[in-house]
């Protein structure tokens, strides 16, 4: 446990470290290890229940070679480790990031239409307002194409009615004017007319010369 | 000092260690070999290592197990993507299966005291002939008559053919062997070579005081020699599915 | 003369913008699952007590020891039994 001049090492510290190595917890277990570890070691061989032969030197070899080895590959199979735990973590939160978002967004889609009852409310409430203002303006609409029709058929009665007058008027004009053709054709009114002509005439005469 | 050498090959005998004697029929016996209990072990380590695998960590971190199963996946998807042209995904699962059963018996083998199952010809041979049943009656299924095919090589003159068909359904053939040659083989040269070197090691510092001084020398070259059977062990369970995959391709996009 | 059916207002409702009861259920179905509050970290009550804390110690601190562990395991293992196979007999002989 002595330190060579080249190693700065602290010994207490490098005692620390062979301590750390050992199993168990308190300072107590560890030495009862120590002390059982040795023991079991000496009773072994002492009762040659651990036999000396070539194969021991293949053991020595085999150790030598396990424990650098150990040592070596512990520290670069870590990282690789760590290396690779990384990527798979990475990988995982991705995941969950983009899982997150999409229940944000669905949260954010559903609180959109969170007053869908009041809407579809106020959505029917006005279909039927429609439906009542279709209805009146389909009745008006009716009423006013009636009164329409009435108006038509009375005008054209009226038209008949003026244009049937017209014609009476014509008709009794035209007989006064035959009749009084016929009348003024005929040899006694003549005379009579005459008559009449010539004691007007004779009336003013004398009226004159009186 | 007389010494003698163990046999380096001892390491490789079955042993039973349990056995049930089924009185039925004479010759019947159901024994539990080393053999055996290093498969078992190898069972119960790949099933305890998958479910411990997929016990997530904590929240927001995954388990080290897992992730590092799953790049092993991927290398070996990668595998058979580059080497099987069509409709090689379905076969993932079996090529991942060898996979893991081959490592795992290749590295418990390197561990001191314990027994190499891929060390045995019986085990390597029972898979690679396995894998080339199951590959032949894939391209049966698949091609029918047409599968035979891949004996004559595209642009064989006509009197070439019957040497020909003899030759490749030789190599054809061969490749059940050398498949598990090839792992068996790897297997044992190392640990034999590792048995030489340590029973040479073992008297050279128990002979005298110079080896007990020096005797950190040999134990450092075999440390070295450990490092390229960890080596070995993983590249011939790699070189398996590696090969396996190549013939499966053979087979499903004949030439 | 406008028909009847103009008179009534366009149909709204939350439904069409979430994407209809089915899919709001299924998003309430799926919030109701998710662990709530705090973190809370604790040995899974499913596991045996003795594998909990194997596992709050060694597995979710994502550490390597298991693999040391394992090869604890099967070395020991396999010195038993190559103890009882041929070890003992090479007792009290330093050499073969």
């Amino acid at each position: 446990m002595v330190p060579s001049n080249n190693q700065h090492t602290d010994p207490k510290q490098k005692a620390h470290s062979i301590i750390d190595s050992l199993p168990g917890n308190s300072l107590l277990t560890k030495t009862g290890y120590i002390t059982v570890g040795t023991g079991l070691v000496a009773l072994t061989i002492s009762k040659e229940l651990y036999v000396f032969n070539e194969e021991t030197v293949v053991l020595l070899a085999f150790i030598g070679l396990i424990i650098p080895l150990y040592r070596v590959l512990r520290k670069p199979f870590n990282e690789w480790f760590e290396e690779q735990q990384k990527r798979v973590n990475s990988v995982l939160d991705q995941a969950q990031e983009d899982h997150k978002t999409a229940v944000k967004d669905r949260i954010n889609n559903i609180g959109q239409v969170g007053d869908i009852v009041d809407i579809t409310k106020a959505l029917f409430e006005m279909s039927k307002e429609t439906a009542k203002l279709d209805a009146e303006a389909f009745e008006l609409k009716q009423k006013a194409t009636v009164a329409a029709e009435i108006k038509a058929v009375l005008d054209s009665w009226v038209r008949y009615e003026a244009s049937l007058r017209e014609r009476e008027q014509k008709d009794l004009a035209n007989y006064v004017i035959e009749r009084v053709m016929t009348q003024l054709r005929d040899e006694k009114t003549q005379q009579e007319i005459l008559n009449q002509s010539i004691q007007d005439v004779e009336r003013i005469v004398n009226s004159k010369t009186a | 000092m007389l010494c003698i050498l163990n046999n380096p090959l001892e390491q490789f005998e079955i042993i039973k260690l349990l056995g049930i004697d089924a009185p039925l029929l004479p010759l019947i016996e159901l024994p539990l070999t080393n053999l055996g209990l290093y498969l078992l072990i190898v069972l119960g380590v790949v099933i305890s290592g998958l479910v411990i695998s997929f016990i997530p960590a904590r929240i927001g971190r995954d388990n080290s197990w897992l992730v590092t199963l799953e790049s092993i996946y991927g290398f070996l998807v990668n595998l058979v993507d580059s080497q099987v042209a069509i409709a090689g995904h379905i076969y993932i699962p079996a090529i991942i299966a060898l996979f893991s059963f081959i490592l795992l018996c290749n590295l418990f083998g390197l561990i001191p005291y314990s027994y190499t199952v891929t060390a045995q010809f019986a085990l390597t041979l029972g898979l690679s002939f396995t894998v080339l049943l199951g590959v032949t009656i894939l391209g049966l299924q698949r091609h029918g008559v047409h599968f035979f095919s891949i004996l004559v090589p595209a642009g064989t003159p006509l009197v070439l053919v019957p040497l020909l068909v003899v030759i490749e359904a030789i190599s054809y053939l061969a490749r059940a062997i050398s498949l598990g040659v090839r792992l068996s083989a790897n297997m044992i040269s190392g640990h034999v070579l590792l048995k030489i070197i340590s029973t040479f090691s073992w008297q050279f510092i128990t002979g005298s005081i110079l080896g007990v001084i020096l005797g950190f020398l040999p134990v450092l070259f075999l440390t070295a020699l450990y490092a390229l059977e960890l080596g070995v062990a993983i590249l011939q369970a790699y070189v398996f599915v590696l090969l396996t995959a190549s013939y499966l391709n053979d087979v499903l996009s004949l030439h | 003369m406008s028909s009847t059916k103009s008179l009534i207002p366009p149909k709204l409702s939350v439904s069409g913008i979430t994407g209809g009861a089915a899919a709001f259920a299924q998003l309430c179905d799926l919030y109701s699952k998710l662990p709530k509050g705090p973190l809370v970290e604790s040995i899974p009550p499913t596991m045996p007590r003795l594998f909990g804390r194997y596992w709050y110690r060694y597995i979710r601190t994502s550490s390597p020891a298991p693999l040391l562990h394992i090869i604890l395991g099967v070395g020991l293992m396999s010195y038993a039994i190559d103890y009882e196979l041929h070890l003992k007999h090479h007792k009290n002989r330093p050499h073969h």
